[in-house]
């Protein structure tokens, strides 16, 4: 991450401005994107509706009464994989390596909060709990087991690894992440294969918008507290994340790691202490996507990290991987750009082509053209910038 | 007692011994230059001191422990750091940010204590802020306090690897070439620094280099390596007179009259050359 | 440009490859059926055939524990039968089912043979795979002693609904030669999937849940069920949608398994020809977020939401469907006939209709002493697919007891093929059994229910709306 650098003296109290404008910039980069991504490809929905509604009669009615609940369903899901996308990204700026067993420790945090929903309400504990205190306790506990576990697997299938070719340790955390599916697979057993979160009766909505549609009733746009606790939790992780590494002394050391290893052992940073501390981290925040995820879908499987864990990675690459902010920004375009591609296409081919089938294929065609035209990202810079 | 000790270093690359029985013994609050051609093996020898390798053989104490077999953070903890003949700066943080990376091993807050910011933690910070920008007052770059690493100009960037050494408060310093790459003016305010590391702050300096100018004028020891061989050892006069130094430099039997040889300047011409003339780089 | 140029190729390429394979199918789906379509006229001259009345009052539905369901068409119809108070329907004896002459074979000292088993056991849809796994064991110990075999076995296997998976299975259990019969599928999908090696192996499959009418219509001979066909089961929703729910507008999903999307067919052709608006037909392999798939539904704001699956997918879907303040009946097929629906979707599962080939515990008066021989043994409550696994391994032990007589020692497994094809009708836990020449059971029982509680523990004290007797179509 390029700390950007101001050209006067650095007195105290302009430190704290400083680095308050630089934990908060990413905010507004953020916003940037999403106000920006919805635009476009609102846009662009528009002009093709324009375009068909020749052949199809209410086509730019349809797109238009659905385009709002299309940007909040894209929200929802590009802050699922931005938040996801963060642990790849962080890992990937120190080591440069991509910890594929991700996707499978965000999971697993997912699992940690239920199983601890699940005793809770068995010690009739749960109802006397109040609903947010619930999700803190999860959040923090199934922090805690995922970045526990992120660090044991750094420990025991990476470190043995890291003088070995590029492709090795790429290999291990492929098995990896098949030994977790597995292994949460048989813990929970065939009767917990679906795990359903507990009911925290948090399911207020808040209504936004009201539209008339051509079916008759009013189409009521609203966003759920379930949707609005992800968001803000995650915008919460980013901020806090860009503290860490920007402002503390763990966070200087982190850097310095990624960007000269052997010189920062000389300068007395124990190296693998920090690689173990980052995996921490990146894992304790996959596994806080993990909870958040159970919290607004309820239910959750062993298997709902492989997908989720791709197309956090696709985020990753796509904002440039090994930036922080660029994660984010990834994870809510590829959201936005699926929920379009999933409604819409459904809605201009008339039901020819399932939308939600395809919307997978739209973000891994993303993924090649970024690759082809910009690898470096949509934040990323030409020369790998390193956390 | 001396404050460091190696004795009969040896370290071997498959065929190839690159340091060979090498022993140095350095005092405390001493300048000692280690000298000799190119290829000799004296940053070979810095990488086995400052932990990067392992001697096969040997003994290396600082204040009588033994620091073979430590990792280099370790190493750097007693209090041996160093500078690099290629410049090696953490280019995407500021220039106070690198001292500060240098000060990671003398800051006591846990792990805990990091992560809950309490207020032990804060005082820790901003005391090593300024501790930082007293250190860039040093080495004369606090001016420059905010800006990216990589923005500075070459000289400047050797002032903050030197600055960012310090950090730690060693009480050893190896510089690997400080001087360079750099024209007259900026050797002498080099030497000037090198000087004050050990008036000022008292700390012993070990130092590789090949501009005999800036050698001879400040070492109380020079150490000669030919081969991975420590072919004389002694005082600045003692080395400009000795044969086998001439010779490591110039080859067998030749008696150069040029000032710069294919192995790189002789150190009696050097001595001998009008502080004008350009000195050869590596 | 040679960027641009090499990413136009790709989406060439890419292109090509789609219009090659038309729409895509994911590897877990198969073709749907079109049986389905093509056999609605045939569909309603054998289900009228089989009427005993046909009643063209509408009754309403009213709370009780059973209703009528009567349906008033002049084409076609599902017949209506006037269900009691929780005893047996109509077309069963009405009886607990007299012990009948099992054939004795303790004479031949038959030993170490066994009968094969796949099902689900681990992963989303575990619950159908063992409570059939359930079924099957206590019949093959109860009835095998009985019948004098000198220890007949089940070789379970775990198809994990997958269809590759049920393929390799088939081929270890066509290898055994010890195997002398199949129990399976749960799936329809897999089941179309390892038919062709049993009836390479000369194998008998009978299913306890297999719906899809491909099975028996591709598998002649080899393949034979104890429940409903989705050709039927499609048409008994729609009425039920058209006629209890008055829907106007429907929304129709699947799960793109051969099963979900045959099922969802069905029931789109149907409502279609009674006039119904079909707002939209989409496919999803979705397992957890439904986001995108609620949106258009949100839009379209139908009545009736059907959607072809499984409980493990339905389940979710209904919990986000209610927190999205979408209030539309959701209705489905036999898939979603597990305590599990109610445990995934809580109290939001209350008021979903399903209906379904098997039936309430109440409507198998024989099963009162399987039922509890079945909870004491395994306990758990007997449910679907438990009854029909049972009757199925029975129809094996049957035809493996009538070969071996036969062939006066141990059969082959020819013989037990041929065998099968002779077991006419006999009495099982879930009435009477009669097979006919396609395989098929024939008359077949489907009945509509409704959820009424969030505890997946009442999930046995379902309301029976309607119940629908039927014979399976003519080819």
């Amino acid at each position: 991450m390029a700390v950007k650098a101001q050209a006067q003296p650095l007195a105290s109290r302009q430190a704290s401005v400083g680095t308050l404008r630089q934990v908060l910039a990413p905010i507004g980069q953020i916003f940037v994107f999403v106000v920006g991504s919805s635009l476009i490809l609102g846009a662009i929905v528009l002009v093709l509706a324009l375009l068909l509604s020749r052949t199809q009669a209410n086509l730019l009615s349809g797109v238009l009464t659905v385009l709002p609940l299309v940007i909040i369903d894209g929200l929802v899901l590009g802050f699922l994989y931005a938040t996801i996308a963060l642990g790849y990204t962080l890992v990937y700026g120190v080591l440069e390596f991509i910890n594929f067993a991700h996707g499978e420790i965000y999971m697993v945090g997912a699992f940690v909060g239920g199983g601890l929903g699940l005793w809770l309400a068995s010690q009739g504990l749960l109802a006397a709990m109040h609903p947010l205190l619930f999700v803190v306790f999860a959040l923090l506990v199934a922090m805690t087991a995922s970045g526990l576990l992120a660090v044991g697997i750094e420990r025991f299938a990476y470190r043995p690894l890291r003088n070995a070719p590029r492709l090795v340790p790429l290999i291990s955390a492929i098995g990896v992440s098949l030994v977790l599916q597995d292994l949460v697979r048989l813990l929970a057993g065939p009767s917990r294969f679906n795990l359903r979160y507990p009911q925290l009766g948090l399911s207020r909505r808040f209504q936004l918008l009201e539209i008339p549609t051509a079916a008759g009733a009013n189409l009521r746009v609203a966003i759920d507290s379930q949707s609005l606790i992800f968001i803000v939790t995650s915008l919460l992780m980013l901020i806090a994340l860009n503290y860490l590494i920007n402002v503390t002394k763990l966070g200087k050391a982190i850097r310095a790691v990624a960007q000269d290893r052997a010189t920062a052992s000389l300068m007395g940073i124990n190296v693998n202490l920090i690689i173990a501390m980052t995996f921490f981290i990146g894992g304790a925040l996959g596994g806080g996507a993990g909870v958040l995820f159970g919290v607004k879908y309820s239910t959750v499987n062993p298997y709902i990290g492989f997908i989720a864990g791709l197309k956090a990675f696709t985020a990753a690459v796509l904002g440039g991987i090994g930036n922080i902010t660029g994660a984010m920004v990834g994870g809510i375009v590829l959201g936005l750009l699926e929920a379009f591609v999933s409604t819409y296409l459904t809605l201009f081919t008339g039901g020819r082509f399932s939308g939600p089938d395809y919307a997978s294929v739209a973000s891994f065609l993303i993924l090649i053209g970024i690759l082809i035209f910009r690898p470096s990202g949509l934040l990323g810079e030409a020369t790998t910038q390193k956390v | 007692m001396a404050l460091f000790e190696a004795k009969d270093v040896k370290k071997r690359f498959g065929g190839l011994v690159a340091v060979n029985e090498v022993s140095l013994s350095v005092d405390e609050r001493s300048i000692v230059s280690v000298i000799g051609p190119n290829g000799a093996g004296k940053t070979t020898f810095f990488n086995i001191v400052t932990g990067i390798y392992q001697p096969d053989e040997g003994t290396i104490t600082l204040n009588g422990r033994s620091l073979v077999g430590l990792r280099p953070d370790q190493i750097a903890a007693f209090g041996i750091t160093r500078t690099f003949q290629n410049i090696r700066l953490f280019n995407n943080m500021t220039v106070l940010e690198n001292v500060l990376v240098g000060m990671h091993t003398r800051l006591n807050a846990s792990v805990w204590q990091i992560l809950l910011h309490g207020s032990g933690y804060r005082r820790e910070e901003r005391q090593a802020i300024e501790r930082g920008l007293d250190l860039l007052e040093f080495v004369n770059l606090r001016h420059r306090a905010d800006d990216l690493a990589r923005s500075l100009a070459y000289g400047e960037q050797r002032r903050l690897e030197i600055g960012r050494a310090l950090a730690s408060a060693p009480k050893l310093i190896l510089l690997d070439e400080p001087a360079a790459g750099m024209n007259p003016q900026e050797t002498e305010d080099a030497t000037d620094l090198i000087l004050r590391l050990r008036d000022q702050l008292g700390i012993t300096v070990v130092l590789i280099e090949h501009d005999m100018s800036l050698v001879m004028e400040i070492s109380e020891r020079i150490a000669v390596l030919d081969y991975g061989r420590m072919i004389a050892e002694g005082t600045p006069k003692e080395i400009r007179h000795n044969p086998r130094v001439i010779e490591a430099y110039l080859g067998q039997g030749a008696a150069g009259t040029r000032g710069d040889t294919p192995r790189g300047t002789l150190p009696a011409q050097a001595a001998a050359a009008n502080p004008g003339a350009p000195t050869s780089s590596t | 440009m040679k960027r641009i140029a090499s990413f136009v190729m790709l989406l060439v390429l890419l292109a090509s490859a789609l219009a090659a394979c038309g729409a895509a199918t994911p590897a877990t789906s198969t073709a749907p059926s079109t049986a389905a379509g093509g056999t609605q006229a045939s569909v309603a001259a054998s289900v009228a055939a089989a009427t005993t009345a046909a009643s063209a009052a509408a009754s309403p539905l009213a709370a009780a524990t059973t209703e009528t369901m009567a349906t008033a068409t002049t084409d076609t119809t599902a017949t209506t039968t006037a269900g009691t108070d929780g005893t047996a329907v109509a077309g069963t004896d009405g009886t607990a089912v007299a012990e009948e002459n099992l054939p004795d074979v303790s004479a031949l000292n038959l030993s170490g043979i066994r009968i094969g088993y796949q099902g689900p056991l681990s992963g989303p849809q575990a619950q159908f795979g063992t409570t059939g796994l359930n079924g099957a064991q206590l019949a093959v110990e109860q009835l095998g002693e009985q019948m004098g075999f000198q220890g007949v076995e089940i070789a379970q296997f775990d198809d994990q609904a997958t269809e590759t998976v049920g393929a390799s299975n088939a081929n270890t259990i066509a290898a055994d030669q010890n195997i002398m019969c199949v129990v399976g599928h749960i799936n329809s999908g897999v089941a179309l999937a390892a038919l062709p090696t049993y009836r390479d192996a000369n194998l008998v499959m009978i299913s306890p849940a297999n719906t899809n009418p491909r099975v028996t219509e591709e598998f002649d001979g080899t393949a034979y069920r104890l429940v409903g066909r989705d050709d039927v089961q499609g048409v008994v929703a729609a009425d039920f949608a058209v006629n209890e729910l008055q829907a106007k507008n429907a929304y129709v999903l699947h799960d793109q398994t051969a099963y979900g999307e045959g099922l969802a067919t069905v029931f789109r052709d149907t409502l279609e020809e009674r006039g119904v608006t079909v707002a939209g037909f989409a496919g999803t392999q979705e397992q957890s977020v439904f986001d995108a798939v609620l949106t258009p539904i949100q839009a379209a704001n139908p009545d009736v939401i059907f959607f072809g699956g499984i409980y493990s997918t339905v389940g979710p879907f209904i919990q986000q469907l209610r927190e999205r303040g979408i209030e539309a009946t959701v209705l489905g097929g036999d898939g979603l006939d597990s305590p599990d629906l109610t445990r995934l979707a809580g109290e939001t599962a209350v008021g979903t209709n399903y209906v379904s080939v098997s039936g309430p515990a109440s409507a198998y008066p024989q099963a009162a002493q399987f039922s509890e021989d079945y909870q004491s043994q395994f306990n758990a409550p007997a449910g679907y697919p438990a009854f029909q696994a049972y009757d199925a391994a029975k129809a094996c032990l049957l035809a493996i007891a009538n070969a071996a007589t036969e062939a006066n020692g141990k059969p082959t497994r020819e013989q037990v093929e041929a065998a099968m094809e002779d077991v006419d009708t006999f009495q099982g836990v879930t009435g009477t059994v009669t097979f006919d020449e396609e395989g098929d059971r024939s008359p077949a029982t489907y009945y509509v229910f409704e959820v009424v509680s969030g505890d997946p523990e009442n999930w046995g004290q379902n309301t029976v709306a309607g119940t629908v007797e039927a014979e399976p179509p003519a080819e």
